[in-house]
């Protein structure tokens, strides 16, 4: 029984051990990285020995002990944050160096941030009650301010002091809201009892708890109406942190809706139709947005919004079609930012600049251009791309609970938003005047280009064969539905 | 109890209102030492162990570590706090509204919705609300902080008076993440402060080089 919990336990020990390690003996740049990839490893194969656990006992979750919750969905969230980490370390060993010079002899915080942030987001995937799962979903994100503001300009503090501020204000709802349910219900709540919780609470302390925990988790996803935070954000750090952002700080805030709202919206019709509305007026209003951008990232920041979307309304639906193409798409929109946001960072580490009129590339297939297409098209859900498969099975979720107005801008949303990547795209790639010649580019690492790379072709090769991880995404989503009963 | 609830909300009003940040910053203090007077006095009724501690907690770090961090903030800035995004007379007007008629409102129909919780409930949720009206009409960074500061004073007393015997590890986690919040707003001011005095004084030489030149 105790070697089960401190094998499981290692998901969050070793990368918050490394950080400890990284931070004492604050050595160069290479053994940073070695020692955080050590970590990650080690973080990969705990997970792996969950799952291993979870497939073969009946229950399909694990509870070694009442503080412990892993199930499908928790298993997932750490294999992407594990893996979007992963990358991220190794991309960051080449534009560290380049761009961010003028901190060098600060290189192991960043490290150290990066590792801490992932052993507490990990320990948040594993906890089963709410308020540890509170404060260690927090911890990760109040870390990840030090990742924002490395460059340490005006504007990078500006934007970690607003991200700062209003993820920490508005995830205290969701306190409030965990506060409450205790209240009404009388007891502790945890994962593996809300269902149960807030079956047997009145209509009314119920809606108040949903509204309240929809406040929450959308500030800390980035979601419609509190998003505000997001572009910025986005714009102003790191490259690799961008994909760290949208690829694993922002999914704690998914994990906290379908841990608790998708709950709700089981037993509250009202709740689901809040969600959706909210979720559809995002989604059309990031694509829109989107097209007015000048800054490379800042746009893909607007479509990331509108993708959001997508997965906050099918999170909401109460049908297993839906559960299962909100994680699908999950996982996808941490590919999409992933291949996205890399080919931008080699761009801005080309260009040195953000400003898409200052972004112009000799017009010759690389594997920026590849990846950049591969994100761009995937966005707009089209195949042979794992996007067109989780979109589909939302739009007709989406239809099947009578949302086809939802159906709608969904589909139409997704097109305006490939279509403000792809022009943009055409502008960058395939401008004829005062281009630089990126094949010529020494300095242009084959880590940065492999890890863009790497990104897009899992979109295509889940696209192809999605039978590959069906079974982690079939698990999520069951462990997400068993826990609303 | 009242008279510490209404004590609490008269230095959130001058903390909040106040031109001078220092003083809102030192009226942060009486607030906060006032507030885990409250959590003594509930710990006594009610005789509930665990919130002793909390009190002590709340006066180390709530009454003296927070404000002095805060003070240490305004250590290299000017004290006067940057145009709110309303007139100043119309932020007190509505300051009072919120406090007074907020307190009284809530102090009702607590009795009705939320029968069994302890008597800071309405002082707590009085705090949130008028802590989030600062946050959205205020433009200083230092204010917002203070902002926050009382937000989350407000979720402490809803907590105690909501689940008043919630496991103390639970509590103490919590105050850790606030401190550590805390901690990273005001390092992020203070670097953004730095930056602001840097790009000042190069501007300020750029043009006593013209001046020069133009001489």
């Amino acid at each position: 029984m105790y070697s089960e919990v401190f094998l499981s336990s290692l998901s969050f020990i070793v990368p918050i051990l490394m950080a400890f390690i990284i931070f004492i003996f604050r050595s160069s740049l290479i053994i940073n990285t070695v020692l955080s990839i050590f970590g990650i490893f080690i973080a990969f194969l705990s997970t792996f020995f969950s799952l291993d656990k979870i497939n073969h006992s009946d229950l399909k979750f694990l509870q070694p002990e009442q503080w412990v919750y892993i199930d499908g969905f928790s298993i997932l969230m750490q294999l992407m944050v594990e893996f979007v980490s992963l990358f991220v370390i190794i991309y960051s060993l080449k534009e560290l160096p380049k761009l961010y010079s003028h901190r060098k002899n600060k290189f192991y915080l960043y490290f150290c941030s990066i590792m801490l942030s992932t052993g507490f987001m990990n320990l948040a995937f594993s906890l089963n009650n709410l308020f540890f799962m509170y404060i260690a979903l927090e911890l990760s994100s109040i870390i990840s301010v030090y990742l924002i503001t490395f460059n340490l300009n005006r504007e990078s503090l500006k934007a970690g002091f607003k991200y700062l501020l209003i993820v920490n204000v508005g995830i205290l709802f969701s306190l409030l809201g965990i506060v409450l349910l205790c209240y009404a219900s009388g007891s502790e709540i945890s994962i593996s009892n809300i269902g149960q919780h807030v079956g047997n609470i009145s209509k009314n302390i119920a809606f108040t708890c949903a509204v309240l925990f929809i406040i929450g988790f959308f500030t800390k996803a980035g979601l419609f109406p509190f998003h505000i935070w997001l572009p910025e954000t986005y714009a102003e750090s790191p490259s690799a942190i961008t994909v760290f952002l949208a690829g694993a700080v922002t999914k704690i805030g998914f994990y906290g809706l379908a841990r608790t709202v998708t709950v709700f919206a089981f037993n509250l019709e009202e709740i689901k139709i809040l969600v959706i509305i909210l979720s559809s007026i995002g989604i059309l209003l990031g694509a829109i947005l989107a097209f007015n951008q000048k800054d490379i990232k800042k746009l893909i920041a607007y479509c990331s919004i509108s993708e959001m979307g997508f997965i906050a309304s099918a999170l909401a639906l109460n049908n297993y079609a839906g559960i299962y193409g909100g994680v699908f798409h999950l996982l996808n929109h941490t590919l999409m930012k992933g291949a996205l946001f890399f080919s931008v960072g080699i761009l801005i580490y080309i260009c040195g600049s953000r400003l898409i009129d200052e972004i112009k590339i000799r017009h010759k297939i690389s594997t920026i251009t590849v990846s950049f297409f591969i994100g761009a098209l995937a966005v707009g859900g089209m195949p042979p791309f794992s996007s067109f498969l989780s979109s589909v099975t939302i739009i007709l979720a989406l239809a099947e609970e009578k949302f086809l107005w939802s159906a709608v801008v969904l589909a139409f949303s997704g097109f305006i938003s490939a279509l403000a990547l792809i022009r943009t795209a055409i502008f960058v790639f395939w401008n004829k005047t005062e281009t630089r010649d990126i094949e010529n580019n020494d300095s242009l690492s084959f880590i940065m280009k492999l890890c863009s790379l790497l990104f897009a072709i899992l979109l295509l090769i889940i696209g192809i064969y999605p039978e590959l991880f069906n079974f982690l995404i079939d698990n999520a989503a069951k462990g997400i539905i068993n826990m609303t009963h | 109890m009242e008279i510490i609830y209404f004590a609490i909300l008269f230095f959130t009003f001058i903390a909040g209102e106040s031109k001078n940040l220092r003083l809102s910053s030192y009226s942060l203090i009486p607030h906060s030492l006032l507030i885990a007077i409250s959590v003594f006095t509930l710990a006594y009724i009610g005789n509930i162990n665990s919130l002793y501690l909390i009190a002590v907690v709340d006066v180390m770090v709530r009454a003296f570590l927070m404000p002095i961090l805060l003070i240490i903030l305004l250590k290299n800035r000017l004290e006067r706090e940057v145009k709110p995004s309303i007139t100043h007379p119309l932020s007190i007007a509505l300051s009072i509204v919120v406090l007074s008629v907020g307190y009284n409102f809530v102090d009702t129909i607590k009795i009705s919705i939320f029968p069994n919780v302890l008597s800071c409930f309405s002082a707590g949720f009085t705090l949130f609300i008028y802590g989030l009206f600062l946050l959205l009409s205020k433009r200083d960074t230092a204010k917002m902080i203070i902002s926050f500061f009382i937000i989350e004073n407000g979720i402490h007393l809803l907590i105690i008076s909501m689940i008043p015997h919630m496991p103390k590890i639970i509590e103490l986690a919590l105050t850790l993440n606030f401190v550590i919040a805390l901690f990273f707003l005001i390092y992020l001011t203070i670097r953004l402060n730095e930056i602001l005095i840097l790009e000042e004084i190069k501007k300020l030489r750029e043009s006593n080089n013209i001046y020069k030149l133009e001489e």
